[in-house]
């Protein structure tokens, strides 16, 4: 890789040639603010918060679309640099809704008295996402605090037809990773830009609402989301509630991808809290029965390694355990529908096992999960009652001061012996991404290779089904 | 000052529906001459000795364009002639194509021959109907008199988008997708149309192709200012008495433009404003009436040539008024891409209305002014980074009349 | 993912289809997608984004009043109430009866005959209240 020379606020960097100057900044701790960047999509440089100044060009540049050349100087904090994005941040909040700017429990509009541990604590503003608000961060360092404008806020209904992934247009900030996403990485092609000008909204298909349009569900557009505009329903309260109910009896599911955004949201290092910790403070806050999703995931790949058994060899596997992938097949590959394999998710598990722990009260479930598509499928099939992500139980031990780094690890309620997972290469648990291409592994069976492919979206699971998953034995389609 | 008459020599003497008429009045035949001459040379020829620049309003010099294009190792290239004239004021364009259609396809044939382009596209905005027909037949004929010699002219038409005018917006809108600008670089050069290497030119540009190469550079290159010769069409509108497309020599002044074409203003009134090369432009006085109608001369005097609009504005209008205008506008029409555009424009026009309202002047100027320094420095495209300049400009030549208001 | 798509003529498509009718349908949007190989969302983007295509709208007549500077120059504002007085809307609206929908747009390239007016696609110039309303009239 050729390199280039260039300097960033004086300083003397080396950077590779095709570079941003946000990586090239990034490669050597030079810190620009960003807002509409996300790591992985192709920049758009929408949102002009990450302008520098490049020495030789009449405007500034946007840092997450500008390459670096040689001999390049560039200025990441100049004062102009400084009041142009804080300039930015002003005309951009004066067209949001900000439940968090006036605060009731604050009773003041003041940046400075939003602390944000305070925020997280919180119940009162409307904002999923106060506390963890991209906007709002950059809103604290930059001071915006009594903006130069009349407030407009656009009075668009909230659409919550799903009662799931919630859309909020009033808050967006048209940054359009929600769209991206959708169209490019997860090619569902549902939201999209509608209008011009001030009057730009993010729009499922057609303008319909979430429940009639495209949607199929897999709630990656809330996970992109940097504001409160998309996001999905959160059941803080209601689990809160349960849990200290007489007349109830709560059976949890937790699984350990909620710990790495756990440290994060703690900042604490990774790796810090322990599952048994979170068992600790879950039973810290009335859930008495909380158990592994280990023993679920046994369970469905069972059921997954059944369907292969039965199939490998004479037609091609395809197999699933996610209903947003199914969603995705209705609309596109009907066609295809009949020759995918649905097996049960480990929500789907546990919602079955859970039986097992009822007794004279009502039995409530709960699954904790960093699944994105759990509270979505929740809600469509009632597999459980509820199932919270990593932010809503940083929310809830907030609340309840059940802080897992400070407990002591404690075990699970109950245990199976269920010996090692069946293809425990294929189908233990994968991570989304935002790759294009699909995983392609080798697994042996008796002895011999077996050729599979992982999608680890719908991208890729569009690119298996238009007619690759034929070079695969094994095909695992997640969303 | 006499007009000199080389963009629009055909100009009412031919049918501009019958390719006949402009045969016969020597057409295409600097098409056969440019084919007779080596690429390479043809390019360096227009770009050295006819220094021609592009009429689009960045003035940027069209060999230097061509020869990027050339040098771009591409099977498929392509040429797109700007024709979204929505710059306020600017009507040339529209002139030139309602009078002479095939002297645009004629220079933009020449220039596909010089970068190896084997497809144009002439994108016109949506609201020139006629434009769109006559050049639909024009091309037509082309290909029926075997002009166009295998490569295909394209008509399309916009649908109502003044950022289109941008080229990159431009080709994202040819692509059928919304009008909003894609980042520079990799300029539309090297990657235009589909990705591939593209020269976009203006109708003027294209237009006065086919004289140079028929009369010589060197003739072209003696016309008018030395740093930007030949001649320039200006559209003349506003408080004139005679409104219209004037093709001047770009050595002239824009008194012999105001005084001597248009006649001057009423009688009994005075020439209060000239807001030169298009909405996003600032405003000049009678001060100025003197300044050479060239790129580096406007430039001098902190004004610009832009797209050649000329509105001359007499003393009964109020500039504040007349700004709410612009400014309205640039908010109808951003695309809304970029935060500060998209929420500055409107916030824009929100102030100068406020004044207008009688509002607190010191409190909204300096606000225009924060508008000014943030939009000018960190929008993506001109669209955006020219929005407050109107404001800015009248603010500076006029305060008397956002004044005026608040007494009033 | 192919980024560039061909589609040179899709703004051209929307149109003609609008002709007919005048507004653009959900359907519409979906067969000119279906006839490029593109997503509905994507056409639907586009034909949201520009003010000659109407998705949804489905006034008979439209008649937009030029406003950009030499037309506000040329007296467009007291055409404009005038026409908002007649219909009883103001510019931006739709009659009642879904009849007449009324709004400014932006420079027309016919500086030279100031104010311009586009009535169902049909260009006044030098146009002046009386006239504009005579076909309102005329059209009821």
């Amino acid at each position: 890789m050729a390199e280039v020379k260039l300097t960033i606020n004086g300083k003397q960097i080396t950077a590779e040639k095709g570079q941003t100057i946000l990586q090239a900044a990034k490669a050597n701790n030079i810190y620009i603010p960003t807002l509409c960047h996300f790591e992985g999509i192709e920049g758009r440089a929408n949102c002009r918060i990450c302008v520098v100044e490049v020495e030789g060009m009449r405007t500034f540049q946007p840092a997450c679309v500008t390459k670096v050349s040689e001999g390049m100087a560039v200025n990441t904090e100049t004062e102009r640099v400084r009041a142009a994005r804080k300039a930015t941040l002003e005309l951009i909040m004066a067209h949001h809704a900000v439940d968090c700017h006036h605060c009731m429990r604050i009773g003041s509009s003041s940046e400075q008295s939003l602390d944000p541990k305070f925020c997280e604590m919180c119940f009162w503003c409307d904002c999923e996402r106060d506390g963890f608000c991209e906007l709002q961060t950059l809103n604290r360092e930059y001071h915006v605090d009594v903006l130069p404008y009349i407030q407009h806020e656009h009075d668009y209904e909230t659409d919550d037809s799903l009662d799931s992934v919630i859309r909020n247009p009033n808050k967006c900030i048209k940054c359009r990773r929600c769209v991206d996403v959708c169209g490019e990485v997860q090619t569902v092609h549902n939201l999209s830009m509608a209008n011009r000008g001030r009057d730009i909204m993010v729009v499922p298909e057609m303008g319909k609402p979430m429940a009639e349009s495209a949607c199929v569900r897999c709630g990656h557009c809330v996970d992109v989301c940097p504001v409160g505009a998309i996001y999905m329903k959160e059941h803080k309260d209601e689990v809160i509630y349960m849990a200290h109910s007489y007349e109830d009896d709560v059976v949890a599911q937790l699984s350990d991808d909620v710990l790495p955004e756990l440290d994060k949201l703690y900042k604490l290092e990774p790796g810090t809290i322990r599952i048994g910790q979170v068992v600790s403070a879950l039973h810290k806050i009335g859930i008495k029965n909380v158990v592994s999703d280990e023993h679920a995931a046994f369970l469905a790949a069972q059921q997954a390694a059944e369907v292969i058994d039965k199939k490998l060899g004479k037609e091609p596997v395809i197999i699933t355990d996610s209903s947003a992938v199914m969603n995705f097949v209705d609309r596109y590959f009907p066609e295809m529908k009949g020759q995918i394999s649905k097996y049960d998710s480990k929500q789907d598990v546990f919602g079955k096992l859970a039986e097992e722990f009822k007794g004279e009260k009502r039995l409530k479930t709960v699954n904790v999960t960093n699944v994105k598509e759990a509270g979505a499928e929740a809600k469509e099939t009632g597999n459980v009652d509820y199932a919270i992500n990593a932010r809503e139980l940083y929310r809830i031990f907030m609340r309840t001061g059940g802080a897992p780094a400070r407990k002591n690890v404690c075990a699970f309620d109950k245990s199976w012996n269920d010996g090692s997972l069946p293809y425990a290469q294929l189908l233990k648990s994968k991570a989304w991404n935002l790759e294009s291409d699909p995983e392609e592994l080798a697994v042996l069976v008796d002895g011999k290779p077996v050729k599979c492919a992982v999608a680890h979206n719908l991208g890729q699971v569009r690119k298996l089904l238009e007619g690759d998953y034929k070079k695969y034995d094994i095909v695992r389609l997640m969303a | 000052m006499k007009e000199v008459r080389i963009t629009l020599r055909n100009a009412g003497k031919i049918n501009p529906e019958s390719i006949e008429d402009y045969i016969k009045a020597g057409g295409y035949e600097a098409l056969k001459k440019a084919k007779t001459i080596d690429r390479k040379a043809l390019i360096d020829d227009i770009e050295g000795a006819s220094k021609l620049r592009g009429r689009g309003g960045a003035g940027f010099k069209t060999g230097l364009k061509w020869s990027g294009a050339y040098g771009v190792d591409s099977d498929v290239k392509y040429v797109v002639c700007n024709a979204d004239e929505g710059e306020p004021g600017t009507f040339k364009d529209r002139t030139i194509i309602e009078n002479d259609p095939h002297t645009l396809i004629e220079g933009m044939l020449i220039c596909a021959y010089c970068i190896q382009a084997k497809e144009c596209f002439i994108y016109v905005r949506g609201e020139y109907t006629h434009c769109i027909e006559l050049l639909r037949k024009a091309a037509a004929d082309a290909e029926d008199k075997g002009f166009t010699d295998g490569v295909k002219v394209n008509v399309v038409g916009g649908a109502g988008s003044y950022v289109c005018g941008e080229e990159t917006t431009l080709l994202t809108s040819l692509e059928g997708y919304r009008g909003e600008p894609r980042l520079k670089p990799p300029f539309p050069t090297v990657a235009g149309y589909l990705g591939k290497p593209t020269v976009v030119n203006n109708v003027e540009t294209f237009a006065t192709v086919p004289v140079i190469v028929d009369k010589g550079s060197d003739w072209f290159g003696s016309i008018g200012a030395p740093e930007y010769p030949g001649t320039k069409l200006f559209s003349l509108s506003g408080d004139v008495k005679n409104k219209g497309v004037v093709e001047l020599p770009t050595d002239a002044t824009l008194r012999d433009l105001v005084e001597g074409f248009g006649g001057g203003v009423r009688e009994g009134h005075k020439i209060k404003a000239i807001q030169m090369g298009g909405g996003s432009c600032g405003f000049i006085t009678e001060k100025e009436l003197d300044t050479p109608l060239d790129f580096e001369s406007m430039r001098a005097i902190g004004a610009s040539l832009g797209s050649g609009a000329v509105l001359v504005l007499d003393e009964t209008h109020n500039m504040a008024e007349f700004v709410k205008g612009t400014s309205h506008f640039f908010a109808h029409e951003s695309c809304g891409k970029c935060s500060p555009c998209r929420e500055g424009t409107s916030r824009l026009e929100e102030a100068v209305e406020d004044i207008l309202n009688g509002g607190d002047l010191n409190k909204n100027v300096a606000l225009i002014n924060k508008l000014n320094d943030v939009m000018s420095m960190s929008c993506f495209c001109p669209l955006g980074q020219g929005a407050c300049t109107p404001v800015v400009s009248a603010l500076k030549l006029f305060p008397e009349d956002f004044k005026a208001k608040k007494e009033a | 993912m192919n980024k560039y798509k061909e589609g040179a003529d899709i703004l051209d498509a929307l149109k003609a289809v609008q002709a007919k009718k005048g507004y653009l349908s959900e359907e519409d949007i979906c067969s000119v997608a279906k006839e490029y190989g593109r997503y509905p969302s994507e056409v639907y983007e586009t034909a949201t984004f520009y003010t000659m295509l109407h998705v949804g709208n489905k006034a008979e007549h439209v008649i937009e009043v030029c406003g950009s500077t030499c037309c506000d120059a040329g007296e467009s504002a007291p055409l404009m109430a005038a026409l908002e007085k007649e219909l009883g809307i103001k510019a931006g609206e739709t009659t009642e009866d879904g009849k007449w929908f009324l709004r400014r747009c932006e420079c027309l390239g016919r500086c030279d005959t100031a104010p311009n007016v586009m009535f169902d696609g049909e260009l006044i110039t030098n146009a002046r209240a009386e006239d504009v309303i005579a076909k309102i009239k005329a059209a009821k």
